[in-house]
């Protein structure tokens, strides 16, 4: 057996007593104290979170830029140098290998964020479709990333050094010093509160993630571990590669179409999305609210009059709405039920059809934020 | 009921009992819920239902899995712990005392046999 990567604080986490787990090959927080506790903090304060194991890839060449737009379905040419999109990145058939964020540094320099558990895939991937003019460069093993998420998040990275004025609207990012050590602070997240990642060098990681950590007392934060952020992405009605969706999945099947640009020239999987796409013949993802103290799981059969149409793909417990939730894929023609069967264990659940995203932030948010529109 | 393990009796299947005259009280140990994270949901047997030693009686929902709860002995359930079902999190902060499940009525001394509390961690930390 292959001995389980560590990131730069994999030994400050297991000093601190949290939790540890295999993810993805690495040795990661799955819980400090409570995943009650955690995900309360990132939805009313804030809460701060290691996810080096993030896989970091930059491409560059002449044509970057462009290649990156071809390469996945989004829209990347739209993007300006310190914004970013996210996207998924599909084979010649629709599939999905990955979900990611792209970042714009230039025309010939882009930033890919992607899934650690799809890294070595997602690489051979892009060198597969490169030409000699194009560098594909795994940053992963080298970049280390912290996120700050909450109403709080940018009171923190303000203390961090980063005032209001210069920290970067949603779904854009700055490229600055934080305490003298080179971050890319980007405003994004996977928790649906406002917050932000930092990708920072791993030889200067610990130092920055021990900064930010004695600042969170001051604002009621918390660290948190992959429990919590799961249940936080749940809520906020974010996918999760591997549960969510895999190779056999269209974007169409996860309700992720608005990612596909089929207006855009050409790109990898374009004729068979749009096929897909007119064909009507993929998949539904519709949300799933439970009334019952039984809680749904990944592989939970959903029934409709005694027919199988479906499967959960995600569940779990809404600590924010104080009742189950689900993700589930069902067949397009039963896209519209007001309410399906689940099989959980020795019972069958009912559960209510409800629209995504589960858990919406209040929309008095910060000015930056809205600014950024 | 205290912090004193020394007199409370375990199952391989993580739950403890703690027998007090005509009463067993019964939970889950501190490995159990250290494994399961922040429990959700607890679906217990009602009182006066008649269980048998080894028998499922009840669901523990965590934020990870379901977990199915094992009667360690035979007996009538007098009482359920009502205070978990607006505060299940007793079971993660005090397994042993206010995060007990359930009493039971047991119907002779434990009729399988129970692990001492060495036993128990000796075994726990080889799964």
């Amino acid at each position: 057996m292959m001995p389980m990567k560590m990131t730069p604080m994999t030994l400050w986490h297991r000093e601190q007593g949290a939790h540890m787990s295999a993810f993805a090959g690495y040795e990661m927080p799955m819980q400090y104290t409570s995943i009650r506790d955690e995900h309360r903090a990132v939805r009313s304060a804030v809460g701060m979170f290691d996810l080096s194991h993030m896989g970091e890839v930059r491409i560059t060449g002449p044509s970057a830029k462009i290649w990156v737009h071809e390469l996945v379905t989004n829209d990347v040419l739209q993007l300006t140098p310190g914004s970013v999109c996210y996207t998924t990145m599909c084979t010649q058939t629709g599939g999905i290998i990955d979900d990611l964020l792209v970042y714009c540094e230039s025309d010939e320099s882009m930033y890919l964020v992607i899934n650690a558990s799809r890294t070595a895939e997602d690489i051979a991937w892009m060198q597969q479709n490169a030409d000699d003019t194009i560098r594909v460069a795994d940053l992963s093993d080298e970049t280390a990333l912290i996120a700050v998420q909450g109403p709080s998040a940018a009171a923190v990275i303000g203390k961090m050094g980063c005032s209001p004025s210069q920290q970067p609207t949603p779904f854009h990012f700055v490229d600055m010093e934080l305490q003298g050590i080179p971050v890319r602070l980007s405003r994004t997240g996977y928790t649906g509160e406002d917050g932000f990642e930092m990708y920072v060098p791993g030889s200067r990681a610990l130092p920055v993630w021990e900064a930010c950590a004695s600042l969170l007392a001051e604002d009621d934060g918390r660290l948190c571990g992959l429990g919590a952020r799961d249940i936080l992405r749940l809520e906020a009605g974010l996918r999760l590669y591997g549960s969510d969706m895999d190779m056999t999945n269209s974007p169409y099947d996860t309700g992720l179409g608005w990612t596909v640009k089929l207006g855009k020239e050409a790109f990898i999987g374009r004729d068979a999305l749009a096929q897909i796409h007119a064909s009507d013949s993929h998949s539904s993802f519709v949300g799933l609210r439970f009334s019952g103290r039984t809680i749904p799981r990944h592989g939970n059969a959903v029934f409709h009059d005694n027919v199988r149409i479906g499967t959960i793909t995600s569940g779990g417990f809404s600590f924010s709405l104080g009742y189950p939730i689900a993700t589930a894929r069902v067949d397009h023609e039963h896209a519209k039920l007001p309410t399906y069967d689940i099989a959980i264990r020795d019972t069958v659940e009912t559960a209510e059809r409800v629209p995504l995203p589960f858990y919406r932030r209040a929309q008095t948010q910060s000015k930056e934020e809205s600014r950024g529109k | 009921m205290g912090s004193d393990l020394s007199n409370l009796r375990f199952t391989e299947t993580h739950e403890w009992v703690d027998v007090q005259g005509e009463t067993a009280t019964v939970g889950i140990t501190d490995h159990a819920q250290s494994q399961l994270g922040d429990v959700i949901f607890v679906d217990l047997p009602k009182a006066g239902r008649v269980v048998s030693a080894g028998e499922r009686i009840g669901t523990i929902e965590s934020v990870k899995a379901a977990s199915d709860l094992y009667a360690p002995v035979s007996g009538t359930i007098l009482e359920t712990n009502t205070a978990l079902t607006d505060a299940p999190e007793l079971i993660n902060a005090h397994p042993y005392d206010d995060g007990w499940l359930l009493r039971v009525q047991p119907f002779s001394l434990p009729d399988t046999p129970l692990l001492t509390h060495e036993e128990y961690e000796t075994r726990a930390q080889g799964q």
